[in-house]
């Protein structure tokens, strides 16, 4: 009975049926991916899992197809294993076809890999750095990224020819791995990869000046000495921002349509102020009486790198089998042109 | 004199071939086929001289757009039939292969055939191996096909021009075995280089699981030759339909479908 059960998993006919199933419903599906981009041009931005449960799970209509395909691959997968498995067990007399086995196994290691990476992987997609800044990895806690240097390499003609960031990839205050990232040159560490998408500039304070002719530059975090002995500090500069009937304040953009200061100001004596400066209207009634002015000269910017950070635990495993794949073809090359000038089984 | 005037040539020797191997399956003469073969064989070289000349002025294998892709696939297909010929003589059989290098030159030559230039992410010779691999892998399938339509013909037409029904058969797995094992190659070489590149080996872009449909198609079918019942007939069909999902993940998606393989 058990020898039956183990002959049927090994078996030529199930590898391909369930290819034939997989190919057929895979063909059907992926139709849709051009037609349907609001659902499928997220799945290479997510974990497989994510995706799943995020995105596919709520348009069931449109995906079930996609489940029925993955778990006819891993049925596929646990078939190639069983033929491996197989063949091992019966290596001396078959030791000839190794190329074909180890292919057999490279595609399942593929294959565990992958399905790996899609349960405990992570992917943030084009996310925003900014020189000189450290971002915080949301899906790795206590983990944070330092974009140091940036440079972009432009050609002549105007598009960018690379785009060049050094990083530190940090654990708390600890640096795990410092590199530059450029194309076709990732950061690779312990699973994490990091790639380059694009680049920019956000605008992030003004040039101005003061009552007093002092020429200061507003950024968030600055604090500006006034010559009647008051300080003025910038908490906060945001680049567009909507304000609610109820008087929050909200982000809206990176583009410069409404932008405003969040300030505190310290009066000589003692008194202080805090509220928002917006930088289209008139400064505050209470700024204006402290007998404070401010002309906006211009904006100041600074450059960020959006880069790609994914977490992909399989992928070792999945170099490994392509590894195993390509050894196993060249293998298979090899046994095939041996057997056809040996004259040995001509007919395969 | 410019590498599109050798292309030209090389594309008027390919069709004196095809013209020569069209009246030895009437005249039935030696010196017809070594005319043939001479013509295919020198139309190959010149086209090698125009692939190796646009790559020097390039600074890279100019395979990056619909001209230079059929350029390459035909220049693939020439060496698939001559590795054929010259290990097997297997003569007038590769009639459908030129004619089908004829069709892809033909619509290569209408296009413009100036040297793009390289996107960044293409700078490196991953991208070069993934699709020498690739357009080898496409030329053994389409060497499949053409040997899967002359099996059919000699089964339910027989003809003394063709070769023997088992010989065919046997080219024909031979074909789809090469093609499979070029093709896996390709699918390494890019699931590598896209790692590198954009942080994942596999993507859900139509190009990306069509690709994945081809190699799963074929590694059925290296499969299927040992089902008795799959064995002639039902793998020469195969072998065609393959080509269809061939033509679709090669032309029809970078044509008609949005891809991030974009063909233009």
């Amino acid at each position: 009975m058990l020898s039956r059960i183990w002959h049927h998993c090994c078996s030529l006919k199930l590898a391909i049926y369930l290819a034939s199933a997989v190919t057929l419903l895979l063909m059907g599906g992926s139709l849709l991916i051009p037609y349907n981009s609001d659902i499928f041009s997220s799945m290479d931005q997510m974990a497989m899992a994510e995706w799943l449960e995020r995105v596919a799970a709520a348009r069931l209509g449109k995906t079930w197809w996609f489940y029925l395909a993955g778990v006819l691959t891993v049925l596929f997968g646990l078939n190639t294993i069983c033929c491996f498995i197989d063949w091992l067990r019966q290596i001396g007399a078959r030791w000839r076809k190794s190329g074909e086995y180890l292919l057999h196994l490279g595609v399942a290691l593929v294959l565990i890999a992958y399905l790996w990476g899609a349960v405990a992987g992570w992917r943030h997609n084009g996310m925003q750095f900014n020189l000189g800044e450290t971002t915080a990895l949301p899906n790795w806690p206590g983990h944070y990224l330092r974009l140091e240097n940036f440079q972009p390499i432009m050609s002549p003609n105007g598009p960018p020819k690379d785009m060049i960031s050094s990083i530190s990839l940090l654990r708390g205050d600890q640096v795990l791995s410092r590199g530059k990232v450029q194309i076709n040159q990732p950061l690779m560490y312990q699973g994490v990869v990091v790639t380059p998408v694009s680049f920019g500039q956000q605008p992030i304070g003004f040039r101005a000046i003061l009552s007093n002719l002092q020429q200061v530059e507003l950024l968030t975090g600055k604090i500006i000495q006034l010559q009647d002995g008051g300080r003025l500090q910038i908490l906060r500069f945001l680049p567009d921002v909507q304000r609610k009937t109820s008087g929050e304040i909200f982000y809206r953009s990176n583009s410069l349509s409404n932008p405003a200061f969040e300030l505190r100001y310290l009066s000589p004596r003692g008194a202080a102020w805090q509220g928002w400066y917006f930088a289209r209207e008139r400064l505050p009634a209470e700024l204006q009486a402290a007998g404070l002015q401010i002309r906006l000269l211009s904006p100041l910017y600074s450059s960020y790198s959006a880069l790609t950070v994914n977490y992909d635990p399989g992928a070792k495993l999945a170099t490994i089998g392509g590894l195993l794949m390509t050894i196993g073809v060249l293998l298979a090359l090899f046994s095939f042109y041996r057997k056809r000038r040996n004259q040995d089984r001509p007919e395969i | 004199m410019t590498n599109i005037h050798l292309l030209q040539t090389a594309t008027l020797l390919y069709s004196l071939a095809v013209f020569g191997y069209l009246l030895l399956i009437i005249f039935k003469r030696r010196w017809l086929q070594l005319t043939a073969q001479t013509f295919i064989i020198s139309g190959f070289l010149l086209q090698t001289v125009c692939l190796l000349w646009r790559w020097k002025l390039a600074g890279f294998l100019p395979v990056t757009n619909l001209f230079s892709t059929l350029f390459f696939f035909s220049w693939a297909l020439a060496a698939c039939y001559l590795y054929f010929e010259i290990r097997y003589r297997i003569g007038a059989s590769g009639l459908f292969v030129m004619f089908l290098n004829l069709c892809l030159l033909g619509i290569a030559l209408q296009r413009d055939a100036e040297l793009p230039t390289l996107v960044p992410a293409l700078d490196t010779p991953f991208f070069s191996l993934h699709i020498v691999f690739s357009f080898l892998g496409y030329a053994f399938f389409a060497m499949a096909f053409s040997l899967g339509v002359l099996f059919l013909i000699q089964r339910y037409v027989p003809n003394q021009q063709l070769p023997r029904l088992t010989t065919l058969r046997k080219l024909n797995e031979e074909s789809i075995f090469l093609g499979f094992a070029l093709f896996t190659l390709c699918m390494v070489i890019g699931a590598i280089w896209a790692y590198w590149a954009w942080g994942y080996y596999f993507s859900w872009n139509i190009k990306g699981v069509w690709s994945f449909l081809v190699w799963l198609y074929y590694s059925g079918m290296c499969h299927a030759k040992f089902v008795r019942r799959w064995q002639g007939t039902g793998y020469a069909l195969l072998s065609i339909a393959g080509f269809g999902v061939v033509l679709f993940t090669y032309l029809g998606i970078g044509l008609l479908l949005e891809s991030n393989h974009p063909l233009e």
